[in-house]
């Protein structure tokens, strides 16, 4: 039993200084009837912002910048110990829920904040499985 | 199981789990997007959700070589599915991707990588994620190709649609699509057909395939058509919708994998040349000036129409000399003359006797004409007792006049021409469904002609009327002999008055004495058993008819008794006369008017006592004759008897006229000689008849009438007539001033002819998705629909290119010319109406621009609609407009061409759709629509 990775992911809650239980409600959300709380937490997640923005440069490369046409928010989360119960159900709600990037959903992270979101790919970046009903997930998710 | 591969009876039996290192990617086919306002699209592009997995084993040798003997001979690679049964026991579908690589790690120990792709059903989106959901829509694309006789739906993935068109499922075989640009460039002399390309797979275990299909049949024979569908929608309310339509134009099979199909628009099955054209096979004896022109299609009222002449006889030319009594000489082309023939070459006509190559033996002078010597060059053309004009190559409603063109002018022949309309009932057998008028015999027109010739001309400046003038052949007969009347017409009949002519007899001078009545008393004679005196009379056989005798007789008593006398004609006694006294002398008086009708008229007179005549003394007698009527001839009076006196020959005068009637003729010689010398100088004025052209073989023009003339009439007889396109959408009204009169009458595409006549009525003319649209161009664009965004790249630029109208369509003066002479060519010259407009503002801007080639309008013959048309042209056309060129998404990939718009991502300007176009996506591009806008 060489792989460790589980009980590496719960040491990084401690030394990132997660103030969160593990198990807290992270929940996707859609209408009232639709709800997906996972029964393990995810890594802290990870955001990053983007601006689709036009920019151009002149010959000496001057730059010449349009202002923002939108901007996106992303939300990366990574579970480094789903098990395969909360990964079917991740699976099932990313295919009929969702459907894929389709339908925008209420995403409420481990701080208990809710935000509507988008999955922000067609496609699910990586499923490992690590050991026995362990499952490192990553997700991207798109703040609407 | 668990941990092994399995293919029917091949399995593949692991040892061990694999190692946790792999990872699985599941994916959607799903596309995103986004417009000029940052809203996101996202298409739902794929059926299916692949997942992608990388086994990593630690295997035996024999696993190892059970594994690569699996892959090859059972899986055949990629090719074939098996199942997985993973370390949990569930199966999976999966295939191999790629190769398996393997490495050996111990003995008899290896570890072997597996690449593996697992495909499952991706449901179909809820009935919500139509054309207008901005996420979620998964719009499908269907090209439907009818080959061989059986309809094909191609796609990028198998989609079952049940209730649509039967029932169908698509096949899979799409690799790429292209994108569809549909519409007409803002030029308004070019029509840009578009074009649709798509790569299709080759399924080598299909049969038939893309490949057997394309090597197989004429893939072009029948439409193509793409349609976009979106899954989960009702097919029944929410049926596919046609984005294209064309033909198969090009086929290529790049590989063994693919056919790549070009597929054109269906305006190019438009291209067709209409008309008829007059040839020598279907019409031997056209005349040659028509060979090649097509008949005319005329439409509305059309005035002086060109017809041709489909049987107009043959014409040559005698290419040298003949004499007048040639019965054989070649002619320049002797197709089509027969024996029977006539022909004919100045004003002498022959009969055709004979035909060899070229040369035709021939009887001279025949129909009452003269041989003739005939130049070289001479034209020669058969004469005809029937001509025929083809005035239309459809039928008519009227044919109101013909004209024959005699120099440059038009003479009305509409009272010699029998007019056919070529609908049934009226129509020319042989020429069923043409217009065409007949011409009997060859016409000759003569027309008065006056000639100017010279103000100052020396007509003859020496006249020599006649040196010898010679009246007649040297005898003046006046009259042989002067007729008298040959007998003097004498009175035959003297007439003779009426009235009495006495003839007295006096016994003194015609009786001679011894016949004297006077008696002695002694009775000397005795007539008829009486004795007495009597007197007879004579009458001539000539003699007129008696109307009474007077008779004077005297007498004298001898004796004292009493006496009486009497008065007896013939046996008849007439009268008595008594008392007569002895002695007394008695004078007595008596008028026959009867029985003096004979020749012979005996009158006596006795003693009528029986004393006898020796008593009695007739002194005296005298008698007076009166004759009735005419008499003529002589009348011979005598007195037989006793006295014996004979009635006196008398002439009678006669008078009357003679004449002499006849013919006075002279006989002589009359001649004058001499010579007459004159100049004349002055002004000479020639007028009179002269023969002028003949008629057949000339042109003949017609008024015509066809009673199609509403615009979008005209262009659907055109689509119907010959293109087989049944079907027309009018788009819009025309103003009630149009209408289109005129005529076809060159060979050119119907899709060129469509074009100048939606051109001429301010409209578009299209094809769109296999029926005809005629769009009327209001004057005011009225917009249906406002765009708020384009489409946006990853880095924020709007997809949105934005040009100058070309320069050469500006147009700010206009003169626009209608009504056109169809006796002319087309050309400047060839109209009589014009109208005119200009637009000093953009002449100002741009410089004078215009388009006359444009404004030829042979469609038009009204002054308003040509007014309204010129100002339309100008106001769209006088200001430099912007093209906007820009891709948005397919909730608005319901706008069509034509459609006017409002570009909210550009100033909220208006403007008029002129291209219309659509790229369909794929799984790494999503779905567009593309518009060029003039605004």
């Amino acid at each position: 039993m060489g792989d460790t990775g589980y009980i590496e992911s719960q040491l990084n809650y401690v030394e990132d200084g997660y103030i969160g239980l593990p198990g807290s409600p992270v929940a996707f959300l859609l209408g009232a009837t639709d709800a997906l709380y996972f029964g393990r937490s995810p890594d802290r997640h990870g955001k990053s912002l983007a601006f689709i923005q036009a920019r151009a440069e002149s010959a000496a490369a001057e730059p010449i910048i349009h202002d923002y046409l939108a901007k996106d928010t992303i939300v990366d989360l990574a579970w480094s110990n789903m098990s395969r119960f909360d990964l079917d159900r991740l699976l099932s709600w990313w295919r009929t829920v969702a459907r894929g990037m389709a339908m925008a959903f209420d995403y409420i992270d481990i701080n208990g904040i809710r935000a509507t979101v988008q999955f922000a790919s067609p496609r699910l970046p990586e499923i490992r499985e690590r050991t026995y009903d362990s499952y490192e997930v990553k997700v991207s998710l798109r703040v609407m | 199981m668990i941990n092994a591969f399995v293919l029917g009876p091949t399995t593949v039996q692991f040892d061990a789990p694999p190692l946790r290192a792999g990872g699985d990617s599941p994916e959607l086919f799903q596309v995103e997007g986004r417009d000029s306002l940052g809203t996101r699209y996202i298409y739902d592009k794929g059926a299916i959700v692949r997942t992608s997995r990388r086994l990593s084993l630690k295997i035996t040798g024999a696993t190892l070589n059970a594994l690569l003997a699996f892959a090859a001979d059972a899986s055949h690679g990629a090719k074939i599915p098996f199942t997985w049964h993973d370390h949990d026991g569930i199966a999976h579908t999966v295939r191999l991707v790629g190769s398996i690589s393997h490495q050996q790690i111990g003995p008899d120990r290896h570890r072997a990588e597996i690449a593996l792709e697992e495909d499952a059903v991706w449901p179909d989106p809820g009935a919500g994620y139509g054309k207008d959901s901005v996420t979620g829509a998964a719009p499908v694309w269907i090209l439907k190709l009818t080959v061989g006789g059986v309809n094909y739906y191609l796609s990028d993935m198998t989609i079952s649609i049940a209730s649509w068109e039967g029932g169908i499922v698509t096949k899979p075989w799409v690799a790429a699509w292209g994108s569809v640009q549909e519409g007409i460039s803002n030029s308004l002399s070019e029509i840009r057909v578009s074009d649709f390309s798509v790569t299709c797979l080759i399924n080598p275990d299909a049969a038939p395939n893309m490949e057997t299909l394309a090597t197989g049949y004429v893939m072009e024979a029948n439409p193509a058509e793409l349609y976009l569908w979106f899954r989960g929608q009702d097919p029944v309310a929410s049926p596919p919708v046609m984005k294209f339509r064309g033909y198969v134009k090009n086929v290529e099979i790049p590989d063994n994998t693919t056919v790549s199909l070009v597929i054109e628009d269906e305006t190019v099955r438009l291209g067709k040349y209409i008309g008829t054209k007059v040839d020598r096979t279907a019409y031997p004896s056209a005349d040659p000036d028509d060979v090649g022109r097509i008949i005319p299609i005329p439409y509305g009222s059309v005035s002086k129409l060109p017809a041709l002449a489909l049987e107009a006889g043959i014409q040559t030319s005698i290419p040298a000399n003949i004499s007048s009594t040639a019965t054989s000489f070649p002619v320049s082309d002797a197709t089509g003359l027969a024996v029977g023939h006539i022909i004919q070459a100045d004003d002498e006509q022959m009969l055709i006797q004979g035909v060899s190559g070229d040369t035709l033996t021939v009887q001279r002078g025949v129909n009452g004409t003269i041989a003739a010597s005939h130049l070289m060059g001479a034209i020669t053309w058969q004469r005809k007792n029937r001509f025929v004009y083809v005035v239309a190559d459809c039928a008519l409603d009227a044919i109101p006049k013909v004209y024959g063109r005699v120099g440059e002018a038009e003479m009305d022949i509409t009272s010699i021409c029998t007019r056919y309309l070529g609908s049934p009932g009226n129509e020319l057998a042989g020429y069923e469904g043409k217009a065409v008028i007949t011409v009997l015999g060859y016409i000759t027109v003569q027309q008065a002609v006056e000639m100017m010739i010279n103000d100052g001309i020396d007509v003859i400046d020496v006249a020599t009327l006649l040196n010898t003038l010679v009246i007649s052949n040297g005898t003046l007969n006046a009259g042989d002999t002067i007729q008298m009347t040959d007998n003097i017409s004498v009175i035959d009949t003297i007439s003779l008055t009426n009235g009495l002519h006495s003839h007295t007899y006096n016994s003194s001078n015609s009786q001679a004495a011894s016949n004297c009545p006077v008696q002695s008393g002694t009775v000397t004679s005795n007539f008829n058993g009486i004795s007495g005196v009597y007197w007879r009379v004579n009458f001539a056989a000539t003699a007129g008819t008696r109307s009474q005798i007077t008779f004077n007789v005297s007498v004298t008593k001898k004796v004292a008794n009493s006496l009486t006398v009497e008065i007896w004609l013939g046996a008849t006694q007439i009268k008595s006369y008594s008392s007569i006294i002895s002695g007394e002398k008695m004078t007595f008086e008596f008028t026959l008017t009867s029985g003096i009708a004979g020749d012979t008229l005996d009158v006596f007179c006795r003693d009528g006592s029986g004393l006898g005549n020796t008593f009695l003394q007739v002194d005296s007698a005298s008698r007076t004759i009166q004759f009735s009527g005419t008499s003529s001839g002589s009348v011979t009076v005598s007195k037989n008897g006793s006295a014996g006196r004979t009635a006196p020959m008398i002439n009678l005068p006669k008078t009357g006229k003679a004449y002499l009637a006849g013919n006075i003729e002279y006989t002589g010689t009359i001649s004058k000689n001499g010579a007459t010398w004159s100049t004349k100088t002055g002004t000479v004025t020639p007028y009179g008849n002269s023969v002028a052209n003949t008629l057949v073989g000339d042109t003949i023009l017609c008024d015509v009438v066809r009673n199609v003339t509403a615009p979008g009439d005209v262009v659907s007889n055109i689509l119907s007539t010959y293109c087989g396109v049944t079907s027309l959408q009018q788009v819009g009204a025309f103003p009630a001033s149009y209408s289109i009169n005129g005529a076809i009458t060159e060979y050119r595409t119907a899709l060129e002819w469509l074009n100048e006549i939606a051109f001429q009525c301010r409209a578009w003319f299209r094809m769109e998705l296999g029926a005809a649209k005629l769009i009327v161009r209001p004057d005011a664009l009225a917009t249906v629909k406002t765009i708020p965004a384009c489409r946006a790249t990853n880095d924020g630029r709007r997809i949105h290119r934005r040009r100058k109208a070309p320069y050469d369509d500006i147009i700010n003066k206009i003169n626009l010319l209608f009504d056109r002479d169809w006796s002319k060519s087309r050309g400047d010259d060839a109209y009589r109406g014009m109208s005119k407009a200009t637009d000093a503002t953009s002449i100002a801007n741009y410089g004078e621009r215009e388009r006359p080639e444009l404004f030829l309008c042979d469609f038009i013959t009204s002054q308003t609609m040509a007014d309204d048309v010129c100002a339309f042209y100008l106001l769209r056309y006088a200001v430099r407009q912007w093209l906007h060129e820009f891709e948005t998404y397919l909730d608005h990939s319901e706008l069509k061409f034509s459609d006017a718009i409002i570009l909210g991502f550009s100033g909220n300007t208006a403007g008029e759709i002129i291209e219309a176009g659509c790229s369909p996506g794929s799984s790494t591009q999503i779905d567009t629509v593309k518009f060029t806008v003039l605004a």
